[in-house]
This record gives C-alpha cells, structure tokens and sequence, in this order.
C-alpha cells in the first residue's frame, strides 16, 4: 500500500526550502504550467506529477496543517522548511509510479476498462440492460467501437477475460485485489475507494495512489507486449505526450486551424516571441509535430550539418556558423526534432 | 377488452417489461393518448413516469419533461437509456456551452427532451423547439407551479406562455403531493382546459411510528434498537452531510456483519453512482442518506425509512417514507423526534431565503450594472427567488424603495409558509390521533384503512415489531474469485 504521508514527505524533502508549500499541490494535480514542469524535472519529482488530478485545496490544507502540527515542516514567508524529523518509506516507489509519462492516459484507461469489464459481464450473462458506472461519453463510444470491432462477443468475453487475468497476475497480489474490487459485473456492483478504504482500515488516499500506481504499472506491461494484449492495448490514448503548457496548447489548436503567426498574435494579443516559444514548446514535447512550414527542408538540413560539426546545443554557435537570414527560431525548431530523432535512435539501438 | 387496451398493454410489456399497469397509470395515458390536458396526481412509488413515458413512444413527434430537480433527470434518462430507449436526452444547467450548441442542433434525433424551468426561458432552445414536432409537453412535480405549495419554483409559472409558443401541445401535469387547493392551482396558473384524473396518495402498506427521545444520544440508542430488531433493506434520512457521515461510522462498528454506507451531495459522482447502485443490487443493508439520495431509485423492497432529522416539511416526509415498500408488503416509517429538532429545519429555511442586507446588496448590484460578484455570492436558490421576483416588480414599479419592500414582503411570506409547514409536522409529531389520517387528510376525503399496521396511535407497538430477511452476503475476497464469477 502506498501512504500519502510518505508521498508527500517525499515531496516536501525534495522541495525543501526552494519552493512554496503550494507547489507539491500543483504537482500532484498535474498543473500544466511551465514553473510546475520544470520544478518536476529539475527536483526529480516526475513520478509525482498528476497522479492526483481531483486532489481538493481544502484536502490539501488539511494534510499539511498536520505536517506543521506534527513539527515535520515549518511554514515561512514564501517557502517551507523540513525538519529532522521528516521522514519517509518510498522503497521502490519509482518503478511503480510514472505520472509524467501516464498522467494524461491512466485514469481514461482504467474507466475504458471498467465500462469494458461491466460490459462483458452483462453479455456473458445475457443481461441487455445496464447503467454503465462510466458516464463519460467519449468512453462510452470507444467502448462501443470494441463491441462492433469483435463481432463474436462469447470469444470477446474469453479474451478480455484472459487478458485481464494475465496481467493482474504481474502485479502485486494487494495491487490486484485493490483493482478488480472496483470492477463492476453483472451481478456485482464495484466498490468506492471510500468503502475500500474503510475494508482495509487505510486512508481514501491511499487507496487512491496505490490503485493509480497500479495503473501506471497495467499500462507499462500492457504496452510493452502490445501483442499479448490487444485489446487492453486498444484503451491507451495516443494523447499521452502533449504535456504542453495550457498556453501552447490554444496556439496548437490555432495552427491546427490554419491560422499564420501573425494572425495568433492578434488573437490571443501575445507578442510575436511569446507565440514562437510556445511553437518551439510544441516541436519539443510532440514528436509528431510538423516543423515544415517554419523552416525548410534545405534549410533543416543546412542546420543540422552544423549541429552535427559542432556537436554542441548551445544556440549562438550554431549561429553564427549559418547563413545569416536563417533565424535563432529556426534552428530552436530543428534543435527539437533533432533531439527527437535522437531519443528514438537511441532506444531502438 | 377493446383494440386499444390490448395494445396498450402489450406496449408496456415491450417497452417496460410489465404485464399490468398499477393503478391509475392506464387511465392517464389514455387521457393523454387522447388528447386531453390532464392533471393528475399519483401517490409517490407508483410509477408516475410510466404515464408519459409509455405514450411518447407511441405518439410521433416529441415530449418534452419539465423536472425542477436535475439530478431526477439525469437519473431518468440513465434508467430509459439502461432499458434500451436511446433517444433520449436532458438539457440542464450542468452541460457546458459546447455541449449545449452541439445538443441544439441535434434536438431532432431525440423524442424525449427532458429540461429544467429555467432552460426553457432561453431563447435559442425555444426558436428550437418551435421547428420541431412537440406533441407532448409534461409538467412533473407539478405543484411547484403553486405558491401554495411547499416547493414553489417561480419559473413553473412562465410555463404558460412556453406551451402557447410551441402551439399547445398535450399537457400533462403530474405530481405525488397537491392538496386539493394546489391543484386548482395548477389548472388556474397554465389557464388550459383539463381533465382531472386524481387518486389517493396514502400508502396503505406503510406503517407510521414516531419515537420521541430527550437527547441525541438516546436517539442514537433507540436506532440501534431498532437494527437490531429490524434486519432488512433500511434507509436512514438525514439532514447533514456531517451526521450522515457520523452515523454511518457508528452503525458499521455496531453492526459489522452488515454492509452499511452512506450518500450525500457532497460525494464525487462516480462514487455516489456505485453507491447507488450496489443499494440496488441489495449488496447494502442499511444506507445513511439525505434527501438527495432516492431520486429516481426503483428499490422494491426498502422494509424501513427512519428519519434521524425532521424534514422541512410534511410533503418531503410523504414523498421519502413512500419510497418504501414498493413491491406492496409491509413496511414501516419511524421518524426520531427529540425536543428542539425543529431547529435544524428553521435553519435551512432562513439559508434559503435571502435576508435584507442580500436583498438590498441583490438591488444596488443591478442598478450599477454589476451583477456578477453578487450574483456568485448568493445560493442558486436565493438567486432563483430574486431574480424572477425583480424582474416581475420592475414591469409595474420603478421606484427603487418600492421594489425592496415588495421583495422582502414576498420574502416573507413564503417564509412564513415554510415555516408553518415545519410547524405542521411538528403537531404531526406531537398529535395522538391516528398518524396516517391526519397525514393524509390534506390530500382526500376518505383516507383508506392499512393494509398491516396502521400506526403507533392505532396500536403498533415498534419495539414488538421483528423482521428478518436473513440477508446473506457471499463477499469472494480475492480477485480471481472475482472475475471468474463475473466471465464465468
């Protein structure tokens, strides 16, 4: 079982004295500012992030109200402080929980699954009339798409049935246990985290992480085997890598639209530098973004021959060894594909 | 038995499932099949939704369900939708302004719009309407048209002017809790010709029993008396979040062999959905709850509503006592009463209702044109109240004194109302007469003999009183058990 005093001490160890005490709050809710991105990065805190996404202000208060009470931390003007007696048992926390690299496909997961599972059972058990436990319509039509994808649905309950099992099976016994009690089926509804809670004599919380913990470690089985477990697999949203700020994003979906620079500009009336950082943000965080119409393939190239000779990132050398109309932007833009390309060469090697 | 009947009847069993209708249903959605506005009132747990559910999917074109309660809505379209009727919908305050265009102009596709009061004031959702076939316009918890009635809700009375636009479609007002004088009301406020088709609100399977106590903690034993007596499907009423919570604690520690949970608005949806369900699926004994549970809830077998608070009125009472016994067998309502209880329902009137300074602050917002800090300030309820009285003050009266005294008179003199509402259930409390016939004779002449026991004035004795349905509850505890149950 995860603990969310150890979470949160480990959190607040990290930050120790460099950050407000609100800063662990916008971490774990998976604030996509760029101060929280860069503080999960440059504290080490990534598996952290966006783990609790319903995580309330008020609950958080209550958790650190008796951190102070308890002298684990002392509060300052703009900071905080742990003291000696903070202390933790994390253990192997961090190859059980990845909200970085999850946060944006854990829980659209884990309720596709669910709908999925409550789904079945009803078939199997000839019951045609059910209120889904998931409410969510984008859920509810992926869901949908399977029962029309596998036409012999008895063969549809075999597999998924057997996918289940066997990935159940690769994760902790408690992990397992935790999981499936939520699950509803035709004759049984799930559990809350609360009545789950209360069966173990454990925090909600705790149920919370451990169940997002086991989540994250479905999802990595999952999608390392993809063809062991093809349907499990069909859930896992391809929106995973867009942890761009909010900002960037409403300048993605402008360009989506066709919109030039100039015209986002006068939109969002944002200086011409600011809308060219959040484009160099989104070739960074977004593999498969297109840089074409910002710098062109010769000039791509001409870039790359350069970054290549130097071997070096930083910016103003690369500069000044480059034709002068190519501008910083543009290299900014090459810099992110061609670390792309890299990270990928890399991992297939 | 003519053509007609024997379809109706087999629509019933195609749609819904049933053999029969229960009573009064057919009668009602004959009046409503032919033509006829109608106003008709049915006890609460009788299936009153069945009356206009039936017709609208035997008629052409649409209905329309006006509901004051959304989360009564959104639970409707989720049972019709789980029983496999996809077409239809809710239009309510909670979809967001995209959700709500993409809705708009794909109102065709659906025969069932059910919708709030209020959404039927906006413009772009009535041009709608207008270009659609309405044929049915149903008017649930009718009464709230009535400022007699215990949950007036000012913009039922702006309904009028709504069926004229879409031409007058077939009216069907319903309610579970019109006195006589509410339902000359009604017919007075929509000015339409309509048939009257009422029959008796009591319940002749429930049990009426009070049990007076001098303390909180007495009231707490006296509960576990009762569960201890009484082991069968319970609802437990409550009037806050806080005790709801308190006492689901105390009851799991005091009876650990049953599967105790609680309910309350201030849960996260999925969890309040589980909850909800699993009360359903009986894998709970006993449910701590306030009044937003039960909405929509089609438990046949609730053997027992205890109410640990008063309820702010007689009606509330009605409506969640009659919740239980559904299936017809007995069934028993104890309400707590101690001594001062009274104040907690004199509280949520007075949160209800804005006070002068909300009123005065409400008035100088809109003369400066700086709505929306006061306007996030008030409580939806209070908003309702001033918004719809201001804006009726201002087509007769322009002097700005003027409007705030006529405010705070309306003010109270619905608080008065509710407040001798409260009264009135606290004499139902303290009374020695037979419970049932003073709880009923508001509502018809002749209130009908029980069918068990009466009440405690007419010789029930709860502490005598045994029941043991013997609920078994086979919990597979490890996972694999689980799902092989659930695939196998």
């Amino acid at each position: 079982m995860i603990h969310y005093q150890d979470v949160i001490s480990h959190m607040l160890y990290k930050l120790n004295g460099e950050r407000t005490i609100s800063s662990a709050f916008h971490i774990l809710r998976g604030k996509r500012s760029s101060q929280t991105l860069q503080d999960i990065h440059l504290f080490g805190l990534q598996p952290y992030y966006g783990i609790y996404p319903k995580l309330r202000s008020a609950t958080y208060h209550r958790w650190i109200d008796s951190f102070v009470s308890q002298n684990l931390i002392i509060i300052r003007d703009e900071s905080f402080e742990c003291t000696g007696k903070i202390h933790f048992q994390t253990g192997n926390l961090r190859d059980k929980i990845n909200g970085f690299k999850y946060h944006r496909v854990d829980l659209d997961w884990f309720s596709a699954i669910q709908l999925v599972c409550q789904t079945l059972s009803n078939i199997h058990k000839q019951n045609k009339h059910f209120i889904p436990v998931i409410d969510d319509v984008e859920i509810q039509y992926q869901v949908k798409q399977l029962m029309k994808k596998y036409r012999h649905h008895d063969q549809l309950v075999h597999l998924f049935h057997n996918e289940l099992k066997s990935v159940l099976e690769q994760i902790g016994e408690l992990e397992a246990e935790l999981m499936v009690q939520q699950f509803t089926g035709a004759n049984r509804i799930g559990l809350s985290k609360k009545q789950l809670a209360d069966d173990y004599q454990v925090y909600e919380e705790d149920i919370h992480l451990t169940t997002m913990s086991a989540i994250h470690q479905l999802i990595q089985i999952v999608e390392y085997n993809t063809e062991e477990y093809p349907i499990l697999n069909l859930f896992i949203s391809q929106k995973r890598h867009q942890s761009i700020t909010d900002s960037a994003e409403k300048t993605y979906r402008f360009l989506n639209n066709g919109l030039t620079l100039k015209e986002i500009e006068n939109i969002r009336q944002l200086r011409p530098s600011t809308i060219r950082d959040h484009v160099v943000e989104i070739a960074t965080q977004l593999e498969h973004f297109d840089i074409d119409s910002f710098v062109s393939k010769d000039i791509e190239e001409k870039i790359i021959r350069v970054i290549e000779k130097v071997e070096t990132r930083r910016l103003k050398v690369i500069k000044e060894q480059l034709d002068d109309h190519i501008s910083y932007f543009q290299i900014r833009l090459v810099l992110a594909k061609y670390n792309h390309s890299k990270v990928s060469v890399m991992a297939n090697g | 038995m003519d053509k007609e009947t024997i379809k109706l009847e087999d629509q019933l069993k195609k749609h819904f499932g049933f053999s029969s209708f229960r009573e009064g249903q057919k009668e009602i959605i004959e009046s409503v099949l032919d033509n006829q506005h109608t106003l008709a009132t049915l006890p609460t747990g009788s299936g009153k939704s069945i009356c206009y559910q039936l017709p609208s999917l035997i008629v052409e074109g649409i209905t329309i369900v006006v509901s004051p309660l959304i989360s009564l809505m959104v639970d409707q379209v989720k049972l019709l939708r789980a029983q496999g009727y996809k077409r239809v919908t809710a239009l309510n305050s909670l979809l967001s302004y995209e959700q709500k265009s993409k809705l708009l102009s794909h109102l065709n596709r659906y025969r069932m719009i059910y919708c709030s009061p209020e959404m039927l004031q906006q413009e772009s959702f009535i041009n709608r309407l207008k270009q659609l076939n309405v044929l049915q316009f149903v008017i649930d918890e009718a009464h709230c048209i009535s400022q007699w009635g215990h949950e007036f809700r000012p913009d039922y009375l702006r309904l009028k002017d709504v069926i004229e636009t879409l031409g007058e479609p077939t009216v069907l007002a319903l309610s579970a809790t019109a006195t006589p004088k509410i339902q000359d009301d009604i017919v007075k406020q929509l000015s339409l010709n309509m048939r009257k088709i009422i029959y008796p609100m009591d319940r002749v399977n429930i049990t009426y029993s009070v049990l007076k106590s001098d303390n909180q903690i007495e009231k707490q034993e006296q509960i576990i008396h009762l569960l201890e007596q009484a082991k069968a499907p319970t609802m437990i009423y409550f009037s806050s979040r806080v005790m709801t919570e308190q006492l689901y604690g105390l009851l799991q520690q005091q009876f650990p062999e049953r599967k105790v949970a609680y309910y309350h608005g201030g849960m996260e949806q999925q969890d309040r959905l589980l909850i909800q369900q699993q009360f359903m699926h009986d894998q709970l004994d006993i449910i701590c709850c306030t009044s937003a549970f039960g909405m929509g809830v089609n438990k046949d077998n609730i053997r027992l509503i205890i109410h640990y608070h008063l309820p702010t009125n007689l009606e509330s009472f009605i409506q969640e006592t009659g919740r239980a016994g559904r299936d017809g067998k007995q069934s028993v309502s104890v309400l707590l009463y101690t001594k001062g209880d009274e104040t907690i329902p004199f509280q949520i009137i007075e949160s209800e209702l804005p006070d002068d300074s909300e009123i005065e602050r409400y008035l100088h917002a809109k003369q400066e044109g700086i709505n929306i800090d006061i306007e996030s300030e008030l409580s939806e309820t209070k908003l309702r109240f001033l918004n719809y009285h201001t804006h009726k003050l201002t087509q007769t009266l322009t002097q700005q004194s003027e409007i705030e005294e006529e405010l705070k008179s309306f003010r109270d003199h619905r608080k008065q109302l509710k407040i001798n509402s409260v009264i009135n259930l606290v004499r139902w409390v303290n009374a020695e007469d037979c419970r049932r016939a003073l709880l009923f004779q508001p509502y018809q002449e002749h209130v009908r003999p029980a069918l068990f026991d009466c009440c405690d004035h007419c010789g029930f004795n709860i502490h005598k009183w045994e029941i043991d349905l013997n609920i078994h509850h086979d919990y597979k505890q490890n996972w694999r058990n689980i799902l092989e149950e659930m695939f196998q």
